[in-house]
């Protein structure tokens, strides 16, 4: 099975700037550094396969559809839970709940498909990812991303508080689904990379939007714990448990890697395999 | 689960007046074997077309929710079942539809908020009994993929439609070394504070649990929750 890691790039390295020729770095949103950093793995991709159609999912105010289509000059669909978000004029905006509702769009139609910020907001993300798979052509590129729930600022706050930054408390009454109190769902890495694997794409790869600077002085002071019980622990489940195999050891691996302990957002792109069924 | 996670759960399920529930999974058994024949106990399990003893078996994955033909259920047990499930509020909206009013659910499933779990986390970035599913990353295998916090369970449940759940105090509800009472004291104290701060009853109440040892310290969680009498509406 084929799976990999990426961490070539950094994330503000001139590559964006070229990418997104629109972006002026003078007033950088949280959003647009995650933009930059999917257009970059769309960038990689589109050297060796064009992308001519695109679907975000989660599309919000386009923003990222307009982006792909300056630089590919691509058809793009959006879908979404409403309409309302959508500043793009006219692009159309299929309603679905992702929750209850497959795609509404056939097999293996879209090069690319990317959901920024998606993953957490959903009851289901595995049957999504499945569906994900489904409309995506053999060869097509898929990314996705997500709040880094294993980076040190994280596993701190987990540590002492037991809560991952970006995820909760959530309200004891739950109303707002769609906001950050709807980050219901806090996905680790391995297990996003699982899930790929599972609903059947391959050449799974991951980097980071940024590096988190508040997490450097922390990972000065945790980075030799974590290597030194990383590798007893490692060392276990190899010759103990036998839980790391081929397979999987690149993902781990990854787990305890410096790009994952200082990155905020996880961009994790996987391929629709060409030989893949279903 | 430990057997004196099972007792704890035995013991306060015979304050109850039950008269049919729903096992599932149903693993070995073992509630079939400790309710007796009292309880008219129907059984889901992955593994197993049928167990001696359920009044109904069906071989089912947990992951599609429930049979469309079950129902009516006084109590339905979740035991260890709800980490190893990709879409667990689907289930949990299942287990709702298919109690009668008032009908209890209980869920039981390893704890990741205890200190050593947390600290095990921040090390490696892996709960315990959550291992890197080596050589399972193949369609429809059954590995511990959702961890489980008590807020997590909480807000689930809510989700699914049941009145606010409690947590049942149990043997491993209790730290095993001294150290871990020193790692859960800033989560205590912020819970406390929490509880403290906020006017809503709900609210301090949630934030009272989520402090205790049980949710705190715990090997193990077993939750319990009432189907609530709400206004069902889709989703």
């Amino acid at each position: 099975m084929a799976s990999g890691l990426i961490f070539a790039s950094f994330p503000f390295d001139n590559a964006a700037n070229e990418i997104i020729p629109a972006i002026r770095w003078q007033r950088i949103m949280s959003t647009e550094n995650i933009y930059a950093a999917v257009m970059q793995v769309a960038e990689a991709h589109a050297q060796r396969e064009p992308l001519r159609r695109h679907l975000d999912v989660g599309a919000g105010n386009g923003r990222l559809i307009e982006l792909f289509r300056r630089r590919f000059q691509n058809e793009s669909s959006a879908c979404d839970y409403t309409g309302q978000l959508m500043k793009l004029p006219g692009q159309k905006v299929d309603i679905v709940n992702l929750n209850q509702e497959k795609l509404p769009y056939p097999d293996g139609v879209f090069d690319v498909i990317t959901a920024t910020e998606v993953i957490e907001h959903l009851e289901n993300y595995r049957n999504v990812l499945r569906e994900l798979h489904r409309v995506l052509k053999p060869g097509g590129l898929c990314v996705l991303t997500t709040p880094n729930i294993l980076n040190l600022n994280s596993r701190l706050r987990f540590l002492w508080f037991g809560y991952w930054n970006l995820f909760g408390p959530l309200p004891v009454k739950h109303s707002a689904l769609y906001s950050t109190g709807g980050h219901i769902n806090p996905v680790s890495y391995f297990y996003v990379a699982h899930s790929l694997l599972d609903a059947g794409f391959t050449d799974v790869k991951v980097r980071v939007d940024k590096f988190q600077r508040s997490a450097i002085p922390k990972l000065l002071f945790w980075f030799l714990p974590i290597k030194f019980f990383g590798a007893m622990a490692w060392r276990k489940e190899v010759s103990k448990f036998k839980t790391i195999d081929a397979d999987n050891a690149p993902l781990v691996e990854a787990i305890n890697s410096v790009p994952m302990l200082l990155g905020r957002t996880i961009v994790v792109a996987a391929t629709r395999s060409r030989t893949a069924t279903g | 689960m430990q057997p004196s996670s099972k007792q704890t759960l035995i013991e306060f399920l015979r304050t109850k007046s039950l008269r049919t529930a729903l096992d599932a999974p149903s693993g070995g058994g073992w509630l079939l074997a400790a309710l007796g024949s009292q309880v008219a106990l129907d059984g889901i399990d992955l593994y197993a077309n049928s167990m001696p003893g359920y009044r109904q078996f069906w071989k089912h994955d947990l992951d599609n929710g429930l049979p469309a033909d079950c129902g009516g259920y006084d109590l339905v047990c979740c035991c260890e079942g709800l980490e190893h499930v990709g879409n667990p509020l689907l289930l949990l909206r299942e287990f709702q539809r298919v109690l009668k009013p008032d009908g209890l659910l209980v869920v039981t499933t390893p704890n990741v908020w205890y200190p050593a779990a947390r600290l095990q986390y921040l090390l490696r970035g892996f709960f315990p009994s959550f291992p890197p599913l080596a050589g399972r990353v193949v369609p429809g295998t059954h590995m511990h993929i959702t961890p489980w916090s008590w807020p997590q369970l909480y807000v689930y449940f809510k989700l699914a439609g049941f009145s606010p759940p409690q947590i049942l105090t149990e043997p491993l509800s209790r730290p095993k070394h001294f150290h871990e009472r020193l790692l859960a004291l800033p989560g205590k104290i912020y819970c406390r504070r929490r509880a403290r701060k906020t006017r809503d009853d709900e609210a301090r109440q949630f934030w009272q649990t989520a402090g205790s040892d049980a949710a705190l310290m715990g090997r193990h969680l077993i939750v319990v929750g009432e189907k609530a009498i709400i206004q069902t509406s889709a989703g």
